[in-house]
Parts: C-alpha cells; sequence; structure tokens
C-alpha cells in the first residue's frame, strides 16, 4: 500500500533534518523508502557524521545495521551512533529521524545495495530478538566499515557480549552495567525498560514509568509507577525523595500505596526507601543504603 | 519581518484553548502588531465562532492548503478593526486533509508578513496535534487546575520536549480563588510544581469570558472583565514585556493564597 514517498517524508528546519518515517509499514518497507529517497536525491547530503535518532522504535541490531548500511551507501553521510533519549520515548510512535548539520554537497557515490529482500529476510530473523532497551549501546555496528549486509547480519551476535546478555533478559547478574542517569522530568505516558539501575535528577510524575533491573532512585517526587528489579530481582530498591507513587513494583511483588496518608511523622516527608521484606513492599524513611530496615509501612493498598 | 508562530495547546479538550488563542491574539493586536490566528481544529472549528466572524466565512484552512484560494483570501479581518486575521478550520473535512508539511510551509509564508501567527491545536494527540506543533516555534500549555487536564498537559509538554519544541509555557485558566482557598482546587504552586514549567499567565474563572464567547467579542475587549485583564498580561508577556504574574483575588475581595511573583510572601495574604 504505502509508496516510497508516504513512507519516508523529510523535512528541514535550520540546519537539521529530519526524516520521518511511518512506522506501521513493514521494515522492508521503510527499508526501500529510506533507499529509494535517498537515491533519487542524491547530491542533497555532505560529509558528515550523524547520529540517527531511532525515536521508539525497537529495532533490531539487523535493522539498525541495514538503515546504517543504507543511509552510509546511499547518501555518504556517516552514521555516528544511533540513539534513543527517553524522551524520545512514546513521543511519536514511529519517527526515526536523522540529524545531519550540513547538506548541501554531492558526495554520495557509494555503491547501490540489491534493494528490499535483505531488509525481509532481516525481519524475519530479528523477530524475536528485538531491542528491549532504551538506551542503545554504542553502535555496535560502528566496528563494521565492510558495508556487507551480511556480515552486519552476523557480527553484532558474536562480537558483543553485553548485548547478547542484555537480551537474554535475566542474565545480567554478576554482569557490571551502567546506570542510566536522566536528568529531565518524566512525563505522563514516557517509559523506559532499562537493564540496570536508573537514577532520575527529576521528578517521575503520574502516568510516567519507570523499569529497571536493578534499582531506581528518584531526586525528586516520584508519582509514576516504578517497578525495580523487573528481572525478578527481589533485593533491589526503590528510593525517592517523594514517594508519592500509588503503585511501585519490586521483583514479583507490587505495593499499593496505603489509602490514608497515617503513620508517624517521619513517613510524612522526606526520602523513602521502599524494599521487600517476607513477600511484601515496605517502605520506610531513607536511612542509608546499608542500614537494616525493620519497621516500614507495608504497601498493600 | 520574521514572525513568531505560536502553537496553544492542551492535550485535554475544553480547557479554553480556543478562548486563549482569540484572547492572546486580540491582545497582540491591540498592542499593534499584525496577527494571524489559524483554527487547525479541522471539522470541529470554533475559534470563528469565538471571534464573532463565523458568517464571514467563504475559504478556509483546507482550500489554501489545496490552492483553492489564496492565503489572503482565507483571511477574514477581525471587525475589531485591529490588525488581526482569522483563518478558520474546514468544518466538513478531517484532521488528515493537511500535513505538517503543508501547515508549515504555510506558517512561514505568513510569518514573513506577520509578527506573531497563532495556531488554536485541536485537543488530543493525534494528527491534529502533529499538525500544529511541526509548524510552531513555540508552544503555549493551557491547563485548569483538575488532575485531569494536568495529566493531559504533562503528556504534551513531554511530546513538545521530544519535539524539540522551544521551552513551551503555561496559561493556568479558570482559577476559582474561593475554591482554592478552601482547599477544593489545586493550588497554582502544585500544578508548576508537576508541570515544571514556566507561568506564562494566571487566569481566574470568570463568567465574562464565558458571555464574551456567546457574543463573538473576545473577553479582552471587556474592560471590566478580570479575564480579560488577565489575558492582556499575557500577550504582553508574550510580547516579550515584564509583567508580573497577578495575584487572583476572590470575590469578598480578599487576596487569594496565590503568591505573586518574586518578594511577595505568601503569608502576607493569609486571612483568619
Amino acid at each position: 500500500m504505502a509508496t516510497s514517498t508516504s513512507v519516508v517524508q523529510v523535512s528541514g528546519r535550520g540546519s537539521n533534518v529530519d526524516f520521518t518515517i511511518d512506522d506501521s509499514a513493514p521494515f522492508k518497507e521503510i527499508a526501500k523508502g529510506l533507499r529509494d529517497y535517498l537515491v533519487k536525491n542524491r547530491g542533497l547530503w555532505s560529509e558528515g557524521i550523524i547520529g540517527v535518532n531511532a525515536g521508539r522504535w525497537m529495532l533490531s541490531q539487523e535493522q539498525l545495521g541495514l538503515i546504517k548500511h543504507i543511509i552510509e551507501t546511499e547518501s555518504g553521510l556517516r552514521v555516528g551512533r544511533f540513539w534513543s533519549p527517553p524522551g524520545r520515548l512514546e513521543a511519536f510512535s514511529g519517527d526515526a529521524e536523522t540529524v545531519s548539520s550540513k547538506g548541501e554537497d554531492e558526495q554520495g557515490t557509494g555503491p547501490i545495495v540489491q534493494d528490499g529482500t535483505n531488509g525481509s529476510s532481516h525481519q524475519v530473523l530479528s523477530h524475536n530478538q528485538v531491542h528491549k532497551y532504551v538506551n542503545l549501546p554504542e553502535p555496535p555496528l560502528e566496528e563494521t566499515p565492510e558495508p556487507d549486509p551480511d556480515i552486519l547480519l552476523i557480527q553484532p551476535e558474536t562480537s558483543h557480549p553485553e548485548i547478547k546478555s542484555s537480551k537474554a533478559g535475566s542474565s545480567s547478574k554478576g554482569m557490571p552495567t551502567q546506570a542510566l542517569f536522566v536528568k529531565t522530568t518524566f512525563r505522563s505516558g514516557e517509559s523506559i525498560n532499562y537493564h540496570g539501575d536508573v537514577v532520575v535528577l527529576a521528578d517521575v510524575n503520574p502516568g510516567a514509568e519507570i523499569i529497571a533491573e536493578g534499582d531506581i532512585v528518584v531526586f525528586g517526587s516520584l508519582r509514576g509507577m516504578a517497578h525495580a528489579g523487573s528481572a525478578g530481582d527481589t533485593k533491589a530498591v526503590i528510593i525517592a525523595l517523594e514517594m508519592d507513587s500509588p503503585r511501585i513494583q519490586i521483583g514479583p511483588h507490587t505495593g499499593l500505596a496505603p489509602l490514608s496518608k497515617s503513620g508517624s511523622k517521619s513517613m510524612l516527608n522526606g526520602p523513602k526507601i521502599a524494599y521487600v521484606k517476607r513477600r511484601s513492599v515496605y517502605v520506610s524513611p531513607y536511612a542509608g543504603r546499608f542500614t537494616r530496615y525493620s519497621r516500614g509501612i507495608l504497601y498493600e493498598g | 519581518m520574521k514572525g513568531r508562530t505560536i502553537v496553544i495547546t492542551s492535550g485535554k479538550g475544553g480547557v479554553g484553548k480556543t478562548t486563549a488563542t482569540a484572547n492572546i491574539g486580540t491582545g497582540l493586536a491591540m498592542r499593534g502588531h499584525k496577527v494571524v490566528v489559524i483554527d487547525t481544529d479541522i471539522g470541529l472549528r470554533n475559534l470563528d465562532v469565538v471571534m464573532g466572524l463565523e458568517n464571514r466565512i467563504v475559504y478556509d484552512l483546507v482550500n489554501v492548503i489545496e490552492g483553492v484560494c489564496k492565503v489572503n483570501q482565507a483571511m477574514i479581518h477581525d471587525k475589531s478593526g485591529y490588525e488581526l486575521y482569522l483563518i478558520p478550520a474546514a468544518q466538513t473535512r478531517d484532521k488528515n486533509s493537511i500535513d505538517p508539511e503543508q501547515l508549515r510551509d504555510l506558517c512561514a509564508k505568513l510569518e514573513e508578513d506577520y509578527d506573531y501567527v497563532l495556531m488554536d491545536c485541536p485537543a488530543g494527540i493525534e494528527q491534529g496535534f502533529k499538525n500544529a506543533i511541526s509548524a510552531a516555534q513555540e508552544a503555549i500549555i493551557v491547563t485548569t487546575p483538575e488532575v485531569s487536564a494536568i495529566r493531559d498537559a504533562d503528556r504534551v509538554i513531554g511530546l513538545l520536549e521530544a519535539a524539540e519544541m522551544q521551552r513551551p509555557k503555561l496559561i493556568i485558566n479558570r482559577i476559582n480563588p474561593d475554591m482554592v482557598k478552601r482547599g477544593d482546587m489545586m493550588d497554582q504552586r502544585d500544578v508548576v510544581s508537576l508541570l515544571a514549567v514556566e507561568v506564562l499567565g494566571l487566569v481566574p474563572a470568570d463568567e465574562r469570558t464565558i458571555t464574551a464567547a456567546n457574543k463573538g467579542v473576545p473577553v479582552v475587549h471587556d474592560k471590566k472583565a478580570p479575564s480579560g485583564a488577565a489575558f492582556l498580561r499575557i500577550a504582553a508577556r508574550v510580547d516579550g514585556e515584564e509583567v508580573p504574574l497577578m495575584e487572583i483575588e476572590s470575590k469578598s475581595g480578599l487576596m487569594a493564597k496565590f503568591k505573586g511573583l518574586i518578594g511577595i510572601n505568601g503569608s502576607a495574604y493569609s486571612h483568619a
């Protein structure tokens, strides 16, 4: 149904160029549309390194590789990295955007790749290996200057154990993972799913959700949904300057905030920690990471 | 001349986007600017009604974009006589009749001749919203002090930030100082602390806003209306003038507990 023009729409403002890609189209069509567009408009771009914002796209390594390959061979631009800031999440489900700083000169003289069929085979192969994690690690594809789709297909699987482990889900135990540091407010509708600890330097508003395999620390008000230890770790904790969330989850245990804000005065204000004890979620005033928490409020609604 | 394109949006419907658009547009025109207001709520147009220009519509936004008419043929001169023009929405079409690029081109063209292009955004976050925000450089969020409106405003702010819009500014509409005093309505400070954006203005709940809209005369023309005065101050702030945020007084003449800008201690306005 979709033609190349409707799948990929390009618009510019200032020095930025936005590629808006229709997410509802199958990946094969997107790949073809992107390539057709770049072929048609060859000469519009000059050399430069661009970042590809994958938006809310949960692309597989193969698909990212193919997109990088298409952009690089057809436009002469170099894809420096793929990224996907938390603010983008959910934002325009289906925006993939490239931002280029300059682009007026002829440069693209890469070989034309054979079309769509690759895309389809990639898509089939990658169905259950979809990236679950928001922050794409530095693209492993960068080390593959060889613009051969087949190599792109295999290499990320073999040469990057940490990605494999993240795909495997719960196998992150023992693997040092970096904490994800978020400096902007999590707003309603934004969500993040990360395979390590998450630190938020702002508020988490109602309607936002954070899912982390590790701990969650919020330097602000936690009013949205938070799920720590999402891979089943009941030792994970949630710490917030203000614990106002109606529902938190640690490992498999869900905690519902008490309906009335009763309790001792110390529970009214100040930082809190949520932890699991005897299969229930408790919240206590925060008194340091290594304190033994005993008396807390049971979060059972 | 390079004008500014500002979208007025909210997420939730019925919080006063259209009223705000009409009044800020009129306010800016009263300050001597050339202003175009565009109703992008295709299929549910009502900016024309609020401005009292319904019976002058010949061409609409979709006609302009489809090339049926020239831009200035669709622009309706406001009856106040100020340099204020309305491009009405099409009522018989839907949001998919236009796309972001077309609207962006139109706004870019209008910016050459006008100081301000204000867009009344449809409620929701679907195609109509995307059209409107893609064409604007700035955004004004309208909300009321209600949990549902604030939740939607929060979502919209997130989407605007994701679209790399300059810092959106907030108008809190329909504040009822009596209810705030009784603790039945969210305080302006609570709203701001949750949404974490700059406040552009506070508008009190005012029956005159409704009468004015029904008469098709924006409330800024009403010298006695507190909401009209609030919108005039908002227009001044949009224009870059430093106007301190207003204290919202309850009808009994007592100061509500709204905190003003700097230097005003909230307790100074508390009363026994």
